[in-house]
């Protein structure tokens, strides 16, 4: 017993974190499905939703004007949730430049914020963007182009992490974000990604549908739903957004916590993603995203399975999963000392 | 070299932190505890 649950939950892990990209690239090999990306000028209203950004509100709003696209068909739309520490009074300085505002006295969360500013989006399409990342001169174009393909719904760019040298980040948290922009590459070559990034995506305005109050990752909702009505939801990382790595791992960890809860929700909200005649992406979601629910307590039973066996190569493997909880141990310890900071 | 050993060493808490994740994020939507981006406050019965 101890051994089959052993192998179950070893294959497991194995698969999520290399089976799965080892199967997306034969899948890619096989039956590819390319977009057919075409220049064009089609009118778009980027929504920004923003509660307390006093610090980013300047950056990003001249950031929205340096942006390569015909004035005329940009329309930027920014709704504030109910900002207490001087957002609107900042914003209200580009009310006159083209800027529109919502303004909600009461707060009410991101996706209410969000569906207020779609409210009065005008445009064929809509871009999301956050307060706090910047967006690339072209990543407006390099998102339309790819709505020249009628099958295409949703249109995700790509977040670039850079570190405290302004350099693409390459170790830890940008490690990790360099392996998902892989695998995301690789699913939408395919058909669809399961989930945009928050800070840079695109889709058909006709195609959103308000989301429920207190929803909380947008960026996987408003796709997903695309994808169930039929039409594609694809990455492209010529249309780039930067941003800053987290300084430590415990702040990375919380936005993970909210990024996982989010995920949670969505099973919850949305079963038909889990039943595979339904969501043309089912294999995708539920390795992506249900097989990083699920890998923490194949961790726990590959140790305890490991403790009842204790004879050859399972001795070994113990005292490999021993060694590595140490390790964790003294990595928990270097950082409650405050050294990642200083390093 | 010191940022090489702290990457070295911070890896194996990295993952453990990663992995702990989840399990908080069942807890806190078992709990219905809101964890946007920023949350609507919460209304008060009075």
């Amino acid at each position: 017993m101890a051994e089959i649950l052993f192998w179950t939950a070893f294959s497991c892990i194995v698969y999520v974190y290399a089976g799965y990209p080892l199967l997306l690239m034969l899948w890619r090999k096989l039956f590819r499905r390319p977009v057919h990306k075409q220049y064009q000028e089609l009118s778009v209203s980027l929504v920004i939703a923003m509660h307390n950004e006093r610090k980013n509100v300047r950056a990003k709003i001249q950031n929205c004007f340096d942006l390569d696209y015909p004035a005329d068909k940009l329309h930027v739309i920014v709704s504030l949730d109910a900002p207490s520490d001087g957002t609107d009074a900042l914003l209200m300085e580009y009310a006159e430049q083209g800027v529109d505002v919502v303004y909600c006295p009461v707060r009410r969360g991101k996706a209410e914020a969000l569906n207020c500013g779609l409210a009065i989006a005008r445009g064929e399409i809509v871009m999301f963007a956050d307060a706090e990342q910047r967006l690339e001169k072209s990543a407006v174009r390099e998102l339309v182009a790819n709505f020249a393909d009628e099958s295409v719904g949703a249109v995700s760019g790509a977040l670039v992490l850079l570190d405290t040298q302004a350099n693409e980040a390459s170790d830890g948290v940008g490690l990790y974000w360099r392996y998902e922009k892989k695998l995301r590459a690789m699913e939408s070559d395919i058909h669809s990604v399961p989930g945009a990034t928050g800070a840079i995506y695109a889709i058909r305005r006709e195609l959103f549908t308000p989301l429920p109050a207190g929803t909380i990752l947008d960026d996987v909702l408003v796709p997903m739903r695309i994808v169930l009505g039929g039409k594609r939801a694809i990455f492209d990382p010529s249309a780039r957004a930067y941003g800053f790595v987290t300084q430590t791992p415990d702040l990375e960890y919380e936005k993970k916590k909210r990024t996982l809860t989010g995920n949670y929700q969505l099973f919850a909200e949305m079963p038909e993603l889990l039943v595979p005649w339904h969501n043309p992406i089912f294999v995708q979601l539920v390795s992506h995203k249900l097989g990083r629910l699920i890998v923490p307590y194949c961790l726990v039973i590959l140790f305890v399975a490991n403790l009842f066996l204790l004879n050859g190569l399972y001795r070994i493997a113990l005292v490999l999963q021993v060694m590595w909880y140490l390790m964790a141990c003294v990595g928990w310890w270097v950082t409650q000392r405050g050294e990642v900071s200083r390093a | 070299m010191k940022r090489t050993l702290l990457k070295v060493i911070l890896l194996p808490y990295i993952f453990v932190l990663m992995n702990w994740a989840p399990v908080a994020g069942l807890y806190y939507f078992a709990r219905g505890r809101s964890l946007g981006i920023w949350s609507p406050v919460p209304v008060r019965h009075t």
